[in-house]
């Protein structure tokens, strides 16, 4: 936007008329020259005859109605699965938080407090040689078991070794434990007694349902809440 | 659906939110020439502006949530602009020229003109009408939007920001640019200068419609629903 031959450029000109010109001083000059200036008005005559012919270009002919039918929706616009799922997910939501709660609060009550005497029904198991043949099914339950299943040579010294009275309190825990000591432990000579508690394997179908519970949770929430707040966050920029 | 005509978007919107198709049809009706002559305008084939059309309406009605009140044709034109800007990226060429020639003359035999002065004049006005029309092809997409929502579709300062998602400013640069390009243009052709060397005499000795400060006053006035 410059001047030419004393001239304000074509696009100064037209800045001008917009009133695209930000410095009052550059404006005051260009108004200035126009006022002196018959080639330059003419310019602006021009810019504004085209502004007006702009005004009244017709329409191009409209191919056809682009109003929508039901039809049309269903068909090109599918709802998006997880609009489908939605209902379902938010009842299953609140279905799921529930069922972890009252699982985990009946496993807390029942056996949390009382876990301390598992050791000692276990104990008295411990004698025989039953719980040996317990410990890889109990251990199918827990994945994070696998390892005592997997090490037959450690399961035969589960029965050999006499260790049977000092079986600890957390032994009874690392059956329903999901934590990595759970596989040392359950490695360890004393696990298979422990497992061989019904109460015990009460427990551990409590947890794995509240576990289960939790899973249908975080992905009902996720699909019923959380997919289509975003999706509509995202498509308030719509492209 | 007579009865919806005479409502405000805003009224119609909310009947659409409670399910009432046939509302959000008349808003269909209401805008699809501005949609589909900004697409058109902006890719040059009829087929293409057809396919963004009915893109931009069904995006509309699926993400009407996402609309949050304020001005619905700015709203609707965003989309159609970002669509039709897509379409241009993703096909890399310019409008077809000729046929932005034959569609002109289309138009203005089928549209004619309010009181014609003359049959000559008439004639001319639609050549000087083609010429302009073939002159917008050219220009840049930036520029050529911005004249198209501000000098056909009159649509104010504010509304071409939303639309195009840039600032007040860059608009205002974006029209002079555009308008002073499309002069150069014309200016640039024997037959253009002297047609509108002619129309420019028109509009002088025409009574009292020199069109000086309409820009000025654009720039306020609310976009006419």
């Amino acid at each position: 936007m410059q001047y030419s031959g004393g001239h304000p450029s074509d696009e100064l000109i037209s800045a001008f008329l917009v009133g695209a010109i930000d410095d009052p001083a550059i404006g005051a000059t260009v108004s200035g020259h126009l006022e002196t200036c018959p080639a330059c008005r003419e310019q602006v005559a021009q810019l504004q005859a085209i502004t007006k012919l702009l005004a009244e270009l017709p329409a191009p002919p409209l191919p056809r109605s682009f109003t929508l039918t039901r039809e049309e929706l269903d068909r090109l616009q599918p709802r998006p699965w997880y609009l489908r799922y939605q209902p379902v997910c938010r009842w299953a939501s609140a279905i799921a938080a529930a069922l972890l709660v009252v699982l985990l609060g009946l496993d807390l009550l029942v056996f949390g407090p009382t876990a301390v005497e598992i050791p000692g029904a276990a104990g008295v198991r411990q004698a025989t040689p039953e719980p040996i043949a317990e410990a890889p099914a109990a251990a199918m339950n827990a994945p994070q078991e696998r390892t005592a299943a997997a090490e037959p040579t450690a399961a035969p010294a589960l029965a050999s070794t006499p260790v049977g009275k000092e079986v600890p309190t957390d032994e009874s825990m690392s059956i329903m434990a999901t934590t990595p000591e759970a596989d040392q432990a359950a490695a360890a000579p004393n696990a298979a007694p422990a497992t061989g508690g019904a109460s015990t394997t009460v427990s551990t179908v409590l947890r794995l349902g509240a576990s289960l519970a939790g899973i249908v949770f975080v992905i009902s929430v996720g699909v019923g809440f959380v997919v289509p707040r975003l999706v509509a966050r995202r498509g308030s920029h719509v492209r | 659906m007579c009865a919806y005509h005479h409502l405000t978007d805003e009224v119609l919107l909310a009947a659409v939110r409670s399910g009432e198709l046939a509302a959000f049809n008349v808003l269909v009706e209401r805008y699809q020439r501005t949609v589909y002559a900004l697409a058109f305008r902006l890719l040059g084939d009829r087929f293409l502006a057809e396919d963004i059309t009915q893109d931009t309406f069904l995006r509309a009605y699926t993400a009407l949530e996402t609309y949050r009140g304020g001005n619905f044709r700015a709203w609707l034109l965003r989309i159609a602009h970002n669509r039709a800007l897509d379409t241009l990226r993703s096909i890399q060429r310019r409008p077809a020229t000729s046929l932005e020639l034959s569609e002109a003359d289309d138009w203005a035999t089928r549209t004619g003109e309010p009181l014609p002065p003359s049959p000559v004049e008439q004639a001319a006005r639609a050549e000087l009408r083609r010429l302009l029309e073939a002159a917008l092809a050219t220009l840049p997409d930036d520029q050529r939007v911005t004249v198209i929502l501000a000098d056909i579709e009159g649509c104010s300062y504010d509304e071409i920001a939303s639309i195009t998602g840039v600032s007040l400013g860059t608009v205002k640069s974006r029209l002079s640019r555009g308008r002073a390009r499309l002069r150069a243009a014309l200016s640039a052709d024997q037959r253009a200068r002297e047609l509108l060397d002619e129309f420019v005499r028109q509009v002088s000795d025409g009574p009292g419609e020199r069109s000086t400060g309409s820009d000025t006053t654009r720039q306020s006035t609310e976009p006419t629903v």
